[in-house]
């Protein structure tokens, strides 16, 4: 990853501008440039909670670990676990990388049914990808050219990369919700935001940080520096349905 | 009954209680210390500030330019009310409830009640003389002190010993209090918590209080429809959550842990 652009205003860099590459082996026929630009957020408000939800149904992520719940997303409770975790990541990348991604994905047509409870309205509009793709066919070519050029800013990304922590600011702290766009992966991005969360809580002074990971993430979570507990515990969860 | 919490590791070493700037670490008393303890680490104030403020203007300014080029205008997929997530969501606070959970005779007359409380004070000294007693390795009172008072759920269970009092003389009454158990959890408040630092005090345990704790603590985050409770139980006590309704590795899911190198 060649060069960084900070941006912040406090000791700790809250936005940044990053490169992140494929190794040559992977993805030989991918539409994608061998390396992109991404920028990496840590503040909440960079976060609009419809690309979010359509992150996790396209990652295949539930917000309940345990499958019995289902893959409905309650916007409600998904707004307070934002606002409530205390440390936040997105990653955004260019809009045009991402349409190019979801070209090349098949269209999983149905997103994880979504449940709004009636305060919330669904003001944006969905532009979907097919739509994009005409429309910019018509573009001018300076337009693509400006499009290159043009700083990345969350405002201007397409969101394809999250991970969320919450802690008790003293002693602990356990990291959930990681994913990355899967046709954006093995770039190096569930990486970075890995580790930009476990940065921000070791400067804080947690450094007891627990990820709860399936089986299949355990390699990526081994390569970021996590490993079974040393002490030998076992991880439990709440199975138990409640009785009426 | 021992249980022993993994963040442990976070330090062993003693913290001498001469070196502390206060008296007592009352959670009420804490704010002051804690905006100390804060700005040291210098993390970001979550809320906007003014730099935050230019940097969206100087984006927007650049969003204006490019939609004089781009024949399409994409911006109205991507413009959002930035209200989305600055206002802090009006979850219900979690109340304070306190209950009486055995009453007992004793021996000399004295009465003893167990009582059960949460969303209460905690004396952070009575805590880690209960730490002692159970044998955890000391952990930094003023990080100790913090992990209290964010946590999002903290139960205790205290021990009043009352002197029996005939009905007039109701003034004399002592009563002495005493932390003998306590279990928190921390959350994200909507889908996620884990249970940390569950523990009894080795002359109440076995008594089921410990049970009665972790029952309590889970029902309240169930109540709050908080589904994915979780945490890390030490191979002697598996099979004490075992029998509270807690799955080991469920679904192939287990917890792993950071170490630097």
């Amino acid at each position: 990853m060649g060069f960084a652009v900070c941006v912040g205003n406090a000791s700790l860099v809250s936005m940044e501008l990053r490169w992140v590459r494929r190794s040559t082996c992977d993805d030989a026929a991918s539409p994608l440039p061998r390396s992109i630009p991404v920028f990496i957020s840590t503040l909440k408000k960079d976060i609009n909670l419809e690309e979010l939800r359509r992150l996790y149904s396209r990652c295949d992520h539930s917000c309940n670990r345990l499958s019995k719940n289902g893959g409905i997303v309650d916007m409600k409770k998904l707004r307070t676990a934002i606002s409530r975790s205390d440390v936040v990541v997105s990653v955004f990348c260019k809009s045009h990388h991402a349409v190019l991604v979801e070209e090349s994905t098949s269209e999983n047509g149905d997103d994880a049914p979504v449940l709004y409870s009636e305060e919330e309205t669904l003001s944006s509009s969905s532009l979907y990808a097919s739509d994009l793709r005409k429309q910019n066919k018509d573009e001018s070519s300076l337009g693509d050219m400006f499009q290159d050029v043009l700083p990345l800013t969350p405002s201007n990304g397409q969101l394809v990369g999250f991970g969320r922590a919450y802690s008790d600011y003293g002693l602990t702290a356990s990291i959930h919700d990681l994913m990355v766009f899967p046709s954006l992966q093995r770039m190096g991005i569930g990486k970075l935001i890995v580790n930009r969360i476990t940065r921000l809580l070791t400067s804080r002074d947690i450094y007891d940080i627990a990820a709860l990971c399936l089986e299949h993430e355990r390699p990526f979570f081994k390569a970021c520096g996590f490993a079974d507990d040393r002490m030998g515990s076992t991880t439990m969860m709440f199975t138990k349905s409640l009785e009426a | 009954m021992i249980l022993i919490p993994t963040s442990s590791s976070s330090s062993c070493s003693s913290y001498s209680c001469c070196s502390l700037p206060q008296a007592s670490f009352n959670s009420n008393s804490y704010p002051s210390n804690q905006s100390l303890f804060l700005s040291k680490s210098g993390y970001p104030i979550p809320h906007g500030s003014r730099k935050l403020k230019t940097l969206r203007l100087r984006a927007n300014f650049w969003e204006s330019i490019r939609s004089g080029f781009v024949k399409n205008n994409n911006t109205t997929q991507l413009v959002e009310p930035p209200s989305t997530m600055e206002e802090d969501d009006d979850t219900e606070p979690v109340l304070p409830v306190e209950f009486t959970l055995v009453e007992r005779t004793l021996e000399d007359g004295l009465v003893e009640e167990i009582i059960f409380s949460s969303g209460g004070e905690i004396d952070v000294y009575d805590l880690q003389t209960l730490c002692d007693k159970v044998g955890w390795p000391r952990r930094p009172l003023t990080k100790l002190a913090a992990a209290l008072k964010n946590s999002y759920m903290v139960a205790t269970l205290h021990s009043v010993l009352k002197s029996s009092s005939s009905s007039e003389g109701n003034n004399e009454q002592q009563e002495k209090k005493k932390l003998i158990g306590m279990a928190r959890a921390t959350s994200d408040h909507a889908f996620n918590a884990t249970i940390w630092d569950v523990l009894v005090d080795p002359e109440y345990q076995g008594q089921g209080l410990g049970k009665a704790l972790v029952e309590k603590l889970v029902r309240a985050l169930l109540q709050r429809d908080i589904g994915n409770i979780s945490l890390f139980a030490d191979s002697q006590v598996v099979d004490f959550y075992q029998n509270l309704g807690f799955e080991a590795d469920p679904e192939g899911i287990k917890g792993m842990f950071w170490y630097p190198k």
